[in-house]
């Protein structure tokens, strides 16, 4: 495309030329409007409608992995070097429980079966009030239990084996359906 | 601005294309998407059929997996794995103080050719070892079509 200087001009295409000079500036708009088209497509490849279901910490570095799936919503055990948290909340010292020979570990126990209980009661009230609209309320209501006792564990690469294994073992006591880790994406390419 | 500039029949048409608004839109989209963003991938490995433990609730346990008769194992080691598929058992020992996933990865590929259909699987970790151990172990294992992992809480021998 021809690209003319601005300004007025005669029946030959020619500038006029006049005793007072007018400046015309004019921005090109061109390359930015490309820079925004790049960024809008790179921006919404990498959107994600999940949202953010784990809140990172600057304390759990966390392992990474090449076959992972997309993190669903679940109760959060957190494990750091200092405490172990269910969904933010301390729940144990972690020293204590590296230290203890017992397998179960009885605060996370009772917090997650309070957990439990209290999700059941909610998914009942619910069901109750949706009961007509649910196609087949038995295998509905089972899946959305499985739901509820889905946790995800959120530990530190460095954490202690054994320590995870008594986790995940008061996990399964309490009643939890699915466990997952949590990881942090590595591309195959790497 | 943009403009298109087209000469007819001697009469000049000059076409300036608004792109005001376009830039709008785009200023908009991408603060929007900006703040929305979620940076760190954070994924998570899923476990198949969980940890052997006691059973807990009433329900069914799910129908065993096509060549569950078949025992294979991944022993994660201190000193590297150890595979056991059927009766064979096969070491991979730690080189220059890493775990040799590529020797893993290509015997896992063999047994996946012998055993298509097999996905099931077991996992042991030392105790001592770190957390990291265990989910790089698994991530082998899923990488190559393993996906029901079942962590046993023993230690291997």
């Amino acid at each position: 495309m021809a690209i003319y200087v601005p300004g007025r001009r005669d029946r030959h295409n020619r500038p006029l030329r006049s005793k007072v000079r007018n400046v015309v500036a004019v921005l090109s708009l061109t390359a930015m409007v490309d820079m925004f088209t790049v960024l809008v497509v790179f921006l919404l490849q990498n959107y994600q409608t999940t949202g953010e279901v784990l809140e990172l910490s600057d304390e759990v570095a966390l392992p990474r992995a090449h076959a992972v799936k997309e993190l669903r919503p679940a109760h959060v055990v957190v494990v750091k070097k200092d405490v172990i948290m269910l969904d933010k909340e301390v729940v144990a010292p972690f020293a204590r429980v590296k230290e203890q020979a017992q397998w179960e570990i009885p605060e996370l126990v009772n917090r997650l079966r309070e957990k439990f209980a209290e999700a059941d009661r909610q998914r009942q009230a619910i069901a109750v009030k949706l009961r007509d609209a649910v196609a087949d309320p038995a295998k509905a209501s089972a899946s959305a239990a499985d739901d509820d006792r889905r946790i995800t564990i959120q530990a530190d690469k460095t954490i202690d084996i054994l320590t995870i294994k008594k986790i995940m073992q008061t996990l399964k006591s309490a009643g939890a359906s699915e466990m997952n880790f949590a990881v942090i994406k590595e591309d195959t390419a790497s | 601005m943009a403009q298109i500039e087209s000469r007819g029949s001697g009469r000049t048409i000059n076409t300036e294309l608004n792109l005001v608004p376009f830039i709008d839109l785009m200023s908009v989209l991408i603060t929007f998407l900006l703040i929305t963003a979620v940076w760190s991938q954070v994924s998570m490995i899923q476990l198949g059929s969980s940890i052997h433990a006691q059973k807990t609730d009433d329900r069914e346990p799910p129908p065993p997996s096509p060549l569950a008769d078949i025992a294979m194992r991944l022993d994660v080691k201190a000193t590297g794995y150890r595979l056991i598929v059927g009766a064979e058992r096969t070491e991979f020992a730690k080189k220059n103080g890493a775990y040799d996933t590529l020797a893993l990865t290509e015997k896992l590929q063999q047994v996946k050719k012998k055993y298509p259909e097999k996905i099931d699987t077991v996992i042991t970790v030392a105790d001592e070892l770190q957390y990291e151990s265990l989910v790089t172990g698994m991530d082998v294992l899923l990488q190559q079509g393993f996906a029901q992992i079942t962590i046993n809480p023993a230690e291997a021998e």
